[in-house]
């Protein structure tokens, strides 16, 4: 099955400001999630995809062609934005409708279309006669994704379209997506929320301070992260020390010290190894611990640690 | 998949739609005609009509109340005029003060010797009529006291319609507030205003990915955008400058039926210039509107005031030479024009060079929130 989307070498600068450094990777067709906190470069690469931004270098490509100033690629694309921007004084069928006529549907058939949309969106049409100004955070994202899918896109890109639903709207909205990719539309979803997407997407892609950490299969990642160090969180009452004794054992990659809280994170290459020295170094030491914590490997925690 | 691409023309509904689909409302709409009404509003209150102007500036006075003393005298010399002299003297003096204050017209470029020098003219044209015409009624012993009467009537009323003069004509602050604040400076302020914000405008409000994610050029949203900003503006300054010329005719302006027609085609043309202006400033920098009055300042007050073919690039010429056709606008401003249709072409040529130039900016280059933040 060929890509939707290739990215190769690509990089986005602005100004001094690195938003994407020197990624390549390829989104296959379904439902794909891009996780990263807040800053990672999620909004970047999704502007750059749906042809707002230009890269700095490098390429990428939509449906093999570059998405910049090209309506004949945008056709195939729907976009919702971050944010809650909408036209405060507009309904939303007007709205729709007036984005409609912009995306090539005929007159006769955008307000139809726009209704149909708010709809499957399910927006009750209770609310549809208000302006969009008096709606709530979750009403304005069931209209902002609405727009997307107006021309029917072949790949819909969302830019966090989680943001400010209840645990119900999610449900729906996620299952529209469902009904979506079932349909055959791709999707590409951004979340600074693993969890979000980690019941969504089989496809993860890991990005911080723009770079792609992980990306692929949600299975594949979790296999990946089976080679990555170990974090450990061992509380006592001096980990200065402990952590000096560790390192000069050669036992650790790398610490972190929280002095105030009394924690002491150490990151191991193999655990098991890392085991059988620790009874006789603690003793050594003569560090009082008062617990000890291996992070689990779920994929919040996969993120958790790659992002951090 | 049932989108196509869209045409101009629906590219341009669904923006028109969008932009001002939420304008007309019945409640938007008393706001809205109170503000073109305060400029109308302001010429009213600076603008004389013509009877109160007349009672400054050129009333020749009440006949009666002239001729009283007169009619006093012959009866003091044994020469009483009778009922039908009286009422015939009456008749003969207000007929001719009535066609001579008509007559009289105020030129705003005029020195102050000049202007004296036409109201002795005009008032002695009027005094020699009724003399003449008085003759004809009076026997010789009257027409002797009534010549040396009339003398010092005409002394009289040139002294008060000198001594009131102003420098400024009746009809004068009328066309200065319609060109030289309305057409000059409101006007091209409100358009650059409009159409600088076309994009600026959906970066800060953080709606521009709505647009340029459509199937549409960028050029060509560009375009639709600036035809839609044009036509609302074209509607709304139509509103404004017809309650203005209404401000005037209140005001008893004379001749503004002959300049409606020739400024409403200036106003035509000038609003899409001024506008592409505006969309071109408003693609190089978010200070668009500082650009324009630097602008201003350089090309209009400067280039364009310079006597050699350079000036063509100054728009306000090529509107003072559109307007200037019409005497009254020339009779006050004095323009020095060249030719019409070159003016008019101008005006047309120049919309699309600032069109052609933002529209490729606008499909060059990238406008997004962050840049838009980090200015």
């Amino acid at each position: 099955m060929s890509a939707v989307v290739q990215a190769n070498q690509l990089s986005r600068w602005y100004g001094i400001v690195m938003g994407l450094n020197n990624v390549s990777f390829e989104i296959e067709p379904g439902l794909t999630g891009l996780v990263g906190p807040n800053g990672a470069g999620k909004s970047t690469l999704i502007q750059i995809i749906t042809g707002q931004l230009q890269p700095s270098s490098g390429s990428l490509t939509v449906f093999g062609e570059r998405p910049w100033n090209n309506p004949r690629l945008l056709r195939r694309l729907g976009y919702c934005p971050e944010g809650e921007a909408v036209p405060k004084e507009l309904r939303p069928v007007d709205w729709l409708r007036s984005l409609a006529l912009l995306s090539g549907i005929p007159d006769h058939e955008a307000i139809g279309k726009a209704e149909a949309i708010l709809d499957r969106v399910k927006l009750g049409r209770e609310h549809w006669g208000k302006r969009m100004g008096q709606y709530s955070k979750g009403m304005k994202q069931r209209v902002k994704l609405g727009q997307g899918l107006l021309h029917e896109p072949e790949l819909l890109v969302l830019d966090e379209p989680m943001n400010g639903l209840d645990p119900m709207g999610r449900q729906e909205i996620a299952q529209t997506l469902k009904e979506l990719a079932d349909e055959g539309v791709s999707i590409l979803i951004s979340s600074h929320i693993l969890a979000e997407l980690e019941a969504l997407c089989q496809s993860i892609i890991v990005l911080n301070w723009g770079r792609i950490l992980a990306s692929g299969d949600q299975k594949e990642i979790r296999a990946d992260i089976r080679n990555w160090p170990e974090e450990l969180e061992i509380e006592c009452d001096a980990p200065e020390r402990l952590a000096r004794i560790l390192f000069d054992a050669e036992a650790l990659l790398g610490f972190d010290i929280e002095p105030v809280a009394g924690v002491l994170r150490i990151r191991v290459k193999d655990a098991a190894a890392f085991y059988e020295q620790w009874t006789g170094l603690l003793l050594r030491s003569g560090v009082v611990v008062h617990g000890i914590r291996s992070r689990s490997r779920s994929l919040q925690n996969i993120y958790e640690k790659v992002t951090t | 998949m049932s989108a196509r691409l869209p045409n101009f023309f629906n590219a341009l509904k669904g923006i028109w739609l969008l932009t001002w689909r939420s304008q007309w409302t019945w409640a938007r709409f008393p706001g809205r005609f109170g503000m073109l009404l305060v400029l109308p509003a302001l010429v009213l209150l600076t603008v004389v009509g013509n009877r109160a102007w007349m009672r400054r500036h050129a009333d020749f006075g009440n006949p009666y109340i002239q001729l009283n003393p007169f009619f006093k005298r012959l009866e003091k010399w044994k020469i009483p005029a009778d009922d039908r002299q009286k009422a015939k003297l009456l008749q003969i003096f207000s007929e001719e003060y009535a066609r001579s204050q008509n007559s009289w017209h105020e030129v705003a470029v005029e020195s102050p010797e000049a202007r004296k020098e036409r109201l002795e003219n005009m008032v002695s044209a009027c005094d020699q009529r009724i003399v003449d015409r008085a003759g004809q009624t009076l026997n010789e012993q009257q027409t002797t006291e009534f010549q040396a009467w009339d003398q010092r009537n005409r002394a009289a009323i040139l002294a008060r319609l000198g001594a009131t003069q102003t420098p400024w004509g009746r009809t004068a602050p009328f066309y200065h507030w319609l060109i030289d604040f309305y057409f000059f400076i409101i006007l091209p302020l409100t358009c650059v205003r409009a159409c600088g914000a076309l994009i600026r405008d959906e970066l800060q409000a953080d709606t521009l990915g709505f647009l340029v994610t459509r199937p549409v050029s960028r050029a060509r949203l560009l375009v639709a955008k600036y035809v839609s900003q044009v036509a609302w503006l074209e509607i709304i300054l139509l509103a404004e400058t017809l309650l203005l010329f209404a401000a005037g005719v209140m005001r008893d302006v004379p001749t503004l039926g002959t300049l409606l027609p020739l400024f409403l085609f200036a106003q035509f043309l000038a609003i899409p210039a001024w506008g592409a202006l505006g969309v071109l400033l408003g693609q190089i920098t978010s200070r668009y509107m500082a650009a324009a009055l630097i602008y201003g300042a350089v090309v209009e007050l400067g280039i364009g005031q310079i006597p050699t073919n350079i000036n063509t690039i100054s728009l306000l010429r090529h509107i003072e030479t559109l307007l200037s056709q019409n005497r009254a606008l020339q009779n006050v401003f004095s323009w020095d024009v060249g030719g019409t249709a070159t003016a008019i072409a101008s005006l047309i040529l120049a919309p699309v060079i600032f069109m052609t130039v933002a529209a490729l900016l606008f499909s060059l280059l990238e406008y997004h929130a962050t840049s838009e933040m980090q200015k």
